[in-house]
């Protein structure tokens, strides 16, 4: 969808358009989706936050400023949504994410055979990107997951440039460390997961 | 660090103790590979390229490095696949803010509006009649006959209104009120530009208006006399949620006044306006379908004796659709002429179409 299409459903749907409001909330949710999982680790946090969301966005919508992209609002809502949500709830340790993260593959979509290699990849990757620092994991999967430039990410999440790349580049040296540190680790993941890389 | 030898993963960085010359290349082949990703990912992968072979001899093994991060990081370029919450999103976003059905979203411009008035006027009020012991200053004589071609009734008000639409701005207010004794031509009288503004007082908005009326009769504070163009200024104000507008204008007596309270609930909504008399009305916006009172009593001031002695009174059946969870109110009023008291008739021999007689329906029998 370019930005003449979304802009003119963005419209309808500030009318009271139902058709074109789902029509935007079908073309993003997955992308938000995948953000608010990733970084919340979460699925049933992530569904929440993602019904929010849009349901703010949608009611809102009157107050979009087409100068700026869609989605780049939709995140920053569902971001404050996310933050909000965690300042209401807190019960959320380190390893309650990496299990919701593995219920959540299990449960919702992937359906991913245990012995899938690649699935062994992702779950190690999300397991050790959960260790980062909320700042760091938030400026990764912006930066790798949704391709966003970094002062795009600047903007989204208030840190100045050279903050956002710092945190960046020493979340990749951690997760580096740690998942190179895992693979020399012997068991069954490892194997897949040096099959995988190879 | 642990060693990373032997695995074929991370094998470029080396292993045994590290020395002080290790460390430094370490830190330069970090720097090399956070740099090339940032480009890499940034869709500059030429610069990346280029910094790989300008610093071969400072930091061999550093194109290794980035190829190795780039296959680590891969997974997280996979979107996991999200549940379908369009259903769940759009029932709560139809909870907390209706959505619309097209009709009611359909926009209806000032002129359409002014057409559909004039039409319905029309078939609905307007006939020739034949002014019969008229006096004053009446607009029959602004014509010098005794004949005018005059619509007789209020019978269509339409009030269309667009408040707080972020997306049409500036948004237009309609008001077409073609009443009694004022000539078809005159359809178009009044009419409202509503430039929608904003108020930054706890969410509400307000709109400021200026209303222009024009039409074939005297404005208020204006010299002129019959026929005269005149333009009455509505001064508006609004303060926080709340906005409101007073105009005067028109011979005898026309003043108008509305509140409104905004978004995202209105708020019963007033409006005065003495027009050929007294014409109010009182709008409740919510719940909806919100219900309009609208009566119009009286005689204009200074005007015909004879046409209308006692005035006719009106009750108008009324449809109005609000919206106010999407910032656009419309509303409209059509009115079916039903009169009561002494009016005026068409003359002989002159075409008319049916009035109801209100006296004789409402007459004990």
């Amino acid at each position: 969808m370019n930005k003449g299409q979304e802009l003119k459903l963005i419209r309808k749907a500030a009318g009271g358009d139902r058709d074109s409001a789902e029509q935007l909330v079908r073309a993003h949710q997955g992308s938000l989706y995948g953000y608010i999982l990733r970084i919340s680790g979460q699925p049933h946090t992530s569904e929440d936050v993602v019904q929010e969301a849009f349901v703010r966005v949608l009611t809102n919508l009157d107050r979009f400023d087409p100068r700026f992209r869609f989605s780049t609002w939709l995140f920053t809502i569902g971001r404050r949504v996310y933050f909000n949500m965690c300042e209401k709830k807190r019960p959320c340790s380190d390893s309650e994410r990496v299990d919701g993260w593995r219920d959540n593959r299990e449960a919702a979509t992937c359906r991913v055979d245990r012995d899938d290699t690649k699935a062994v990849c992702r779950d190690m990757l999300q397991a050790e990107l959960m260790r980062l620092p909320s700042d760091q994991r938030e400026v990764v999967v912006l930066f790798h997951q949704h391709e966003w430039p970094i002062s795009l990410i600047s903007e989204h999440t208030g840190m100045p440039v050279g903050t956002v790349k710092s945190h960046l580049h020493r979340a990749r040296l951690r997760l580096r460390e740690w998942i190179l540190h895992r693979v020399e680790t012997p068991g069954v993941e490892t194997l897949k997961f040096q099959e995988a890389w190879r | 660090m642990k060693s990373r030898s032997g695995s074929g993963i991370g094998s470029g960085m080396g292993g045994g103790k590290p020395s002080k010359d290790d460390g430094r290349a370490h830190r330069i082949r970090d720097r090399l590979m956070n740099e090339c990703l940032d480009s890499i990912v940034g869709g500059d992968a030429g610069m990346a390229r280029a910094m790989l072979r300008a610093s071969g001899e400072v930091a061999p093994g550093a194109d290794r490095d980035v190829a190795e991060m780039r296959r680590l990081l891969k997974p997280l370029t996979k979107v996991a696949a999200a549940p379908d919450l369009a259903f769940r999103i759009l029932a709560e976003t139809h909870r907390r803010r209706p959505f619309l059905p097209s009709f009611a979203r359909h926009k209806i411009s000032v002129w359409r509006v002014a057409l559909a008035a004039s039409f319905l006027g029309l078939i609905t009020g307007g006939y020739l009649i034949s002014e019969s012991g008229g006096s004053g200053q009446g607009l029959g004589e602004g014509l010098g006959s005794e004949v005018a071609l005059a619509s007789v009734s209020p019978a269509v008000a339409i009030q269309s209104s667009v408040f707080e639409s972020a997306l049409v701005e500036p948004s237009i207010a309609v008001s077409l009120s073609p009443s009694l004794r004022r000539p078809l031509l005159a359809l178009g009288e009044a009419g409202s530009l509503t430039p929608a503004r904003r108020w930054g007082v706890s969410g509400g908005t307000g709109d400021s208006e200026v209303s222009v009326a024009g039409g074939e009769r005297n404005a208020g504070g204006m010299a002129s006399e019959d026929w005269g163009v005149g333009v009455g200024v509505g001064v508006g104000v609004g303060i926080g949620a709340i906005a409101s507008r007073v105009g005067a204008s028109s011979d005898g007596l026309e003043l108008g006044g509305s509140s409104m309270l905004g978004r995202p609930t209105s708020l019963p909504t007033s409006s005065l306006l003495w027009s050929d008399g007294a014409n109010t009305s009182l709008l409740k916006t919510n719940p909806l379908p919100a219900c309009l009172i609208d009566s119009h009593i009286g005689e204009r001031v200074g005007g015909r004796v004879g046409g209308r002695v006692g005035g006719p009174a009106f009750g108008r059946p009324v449809m109005r659709w609000v919206n106010p969870g999407f910032g656009t109110t419309f509303q409209g009023t059509f009115g079916i002429p039903a009169e009561r008291g002494f009016g005026p008739s068409a003359g002989p021999g002159l075409p008319s179409l049916p009035r109801l007689d209100l006296d004789s329906l409402l007459a004990p029998k």
